[in-house]
């Protein structure tokens, strides 16, 4: 594909100044919450060596090949989501990419919240509660916060100024967050897993996380929790690394070389790297604390991410020695993670409508940090909803997959041409059989078996609309907006048609 | 410890190695082509 002259998204947010700022931004923006409370959590369920050997194995036959396809789009086209998916394979497919736009405009109005909660919980380390234990503190502590709407939405909006000012600098005011912030995050995590490992009894805790058990890994729902895991993880099919990657330059010496297969692969290996800390920190920690404070480990896994990081953590802290100090690391950890995966999120709405609309940065970034904050309120105020736009939105990031899949293996010897020809390490057909068969078929399959989950936690009711995590409210809305953005399609198209043309990228 | 934790301690350090060697790798390139 012939390389645009100038691209607009570089004119507008500026481009990637270095490899380092590129990598510390792209591993900001994959490693967020779910490496830190999901994945310690579902390795130590799901039969510790067992669940990481799928995990592993899906980081290679999911993850990586996907996340190639993603870069390709964006880096052919040099556009986000919504004209990188028009430029790449014509305008009527826009809407594919309106719909990757949507599913994670539709996660970061929620998830400005989940990163509220974080921070407010830095606050509770600095205000000194985790000195002395009292039975229940962590129940306390998180009924009191949550039951304060006033409070919630205060975290709430200070998530979003902060996004906002990152954002307002363009590429390199998240290239400089992302360069703060993740070396501290990793520090901060292999600190919290020396202190976890050493405490008396932790060594229980590496048997949970490293063991395999064998019974575990012949169980079909090991490996499909290893697949979600590894796609909600590394982030591939969401559009983020599409649109981060269409920020190279393109221009010689100056600014960061767009290596698509070596990134592809340092995205996911590194985003790995932080879950495998976090795997430490907390394991062992949980191993060793649980029983001070009269409960299994198993059900502190049992308890959910919430219950998990909210409320178990949150009761164990104490029982440490200056649990202050370690409280305040793993939750300003965790904030790290949560507001780099946040900026990442909006900057897809962000970049595709930007140049779609021609606005400016600063209009592009102050419409949706307004809206976002705005939409974010339902979510503040209801812990339900948010639950229930967390099922159905990230059950959306698999069709999000599965269009990218389509868009990519439609033009499929380009694609490995092109990926091969901005590349150090080549790869072979064996991507080509992986995004046209073999990842399709495990991402259809994937969301298959969370839907007959759905089913069998609503037997009676899955088919309801306004259950949280029903089948019934993922296809209505689903429906909603595949019907908009389908509807919309025939304007969307001709739009796309006319800013391609205007810009002589119109095949 | 039961021997079986050795899979998963494998798994980390090729995970680890893999990571640091790729980030060495980026930021090598980077190098040599600036200087070019």
């Amino acid at each position: 594909m012939a390389q645009a002259g100038k691209s607009s998204v570089t004119e507008t947010f500026g481009s990637w100044a270095s490899r380092l700022g590129f990598i510390m931004a792209i591993i900001g923006a994959m490693v967020g919450t779910g490496n830190i409370w999901r994945f310690p959590r579902m390795a130590a369920w799901y039969g510790g060596g067992s669940f990481l050997i799928t995990w592993f194995i899906a980081l290679l036959v999911l993850s990586i090949p996907l996340l190639i396809a993603e870069g390709v789009i964006g880096i052919s086209t040099r556009h986000g989501t919504i004209l990188g998916f028009g430029r790449w394979l014509g305008p009527k497919y826009a809407w594919m990419g309106l719909w990757l736009m949507w599913v994670n405009t539709a996660i970061g109005f929620y998830y400005a919240v989940v990163a509220g909660w974080c921070l407010r919980y830095v606050v509770y380390a600095l205000q000194g509660v985790y000195s002395t234990y009292k039975p229940g503190i962590g129940e306390a502590l998180w009924n009191g916060f949550i039951h304060n709407p006033g409070l919630v939405l205060l975290f709430d909006v200070i998530i979003w100024v902060i996004s906002c000012i990152i954002l307002l600098k363009g590429a390199r005011g998240i290239e400089i967050a992302c360069k703060i912030m993740m070396p501290i995050l990793a520090a901060i995590l292999i600190i919290l897993a020396a202190r976890a490992i050493t405490l008396p009894g932790a060594i229980k805790g590496l048997e949970y996380l490293w063991a395999p058990k064998a019974s575990r890994l012949v169980d079909a729902t090991t490996w499909l929790q290893g697949f979600s895991q590894s796609l909600w993880s590394t982030g591939a099919g969401w559009g983020i690394y599409l649109t981060y990657v269409a920020l190279f330059s393109h221009g010689g010496r100056k600014g960061a070389a767009p290596e698509n297969n070596l990134n592809a692969f340092l995205t996911g290996f590194g985003n790995n790297f932080y879950s495998c800390w976090a795997g430490l920190a907390v394991i062992p920690a949980v191993a060793a604390l649980a029983p001070l404070v009269g409960v299994t480990p198993h059900k502190v896994y049992a308890s959910g991410n919430i219950g998990l990081t909210f409320i178990w953590l949150s009761e164990m802290f104490p029982k440490m020695p200056a649990g202050n100090v370690w409280a305040f690391l793993f939750y300003l950890g965790l904030t790290f993670a949560a507001l780099s995966s946040q900026i990442a999120i909006m900057m897809v709405p962000i970049l595709a409508t930007q140049e779609l609309f021609g606005w400016s940065r600063a209009r592009a970034v102050l419409t949706w940090m307004g809206i976002g904050f705005i939409i974010s309120i339902p979510s503040a105020l209801s812990i339900n909803f948010l639950s229930n736009q967390d099922w159905v939105w990230g059950l959306g990031l698999l069709i999000s997959a599965l269009f990218t899949f389509y868009v990519v293996s439609r033009r499929w010897r380009d694609a490995l041409e092109f990926t091969n020809s901005i590349s150090d390490i080549r790869i072979g057909r064996w991507w080509v059989y992986l995004i046209r068969f073999v990842t399709p078929a495990l991402v259809i399959a994937t969301l298959i078996w969370w839907i007959v989950q759905s089913i069998s936690w609503y037997p009676t009711t899955w088919w309801h609309p306004f259950k949280i995590y029903s089948v019934g409210t993922a296809l209505l809305q689903w429906a909603v907006a595949l019907a908009i953005f389908i509807g919309l399609s025939p304007i969307l198209s001709r739009k796309v048609k006319k800013v391609l043309a205007e810009r002589g990228e119109l095949k | 410890m039961t021997p079986g934790v050795a899979v998963g301690l494998i798994i980390y350090l090729i995970t680890w190695g893999v990571a640091i060697y790729l980030i060495a790798k980026a930021l090598r390139a980077e190098r040599f082509r600036r200087q070019r």
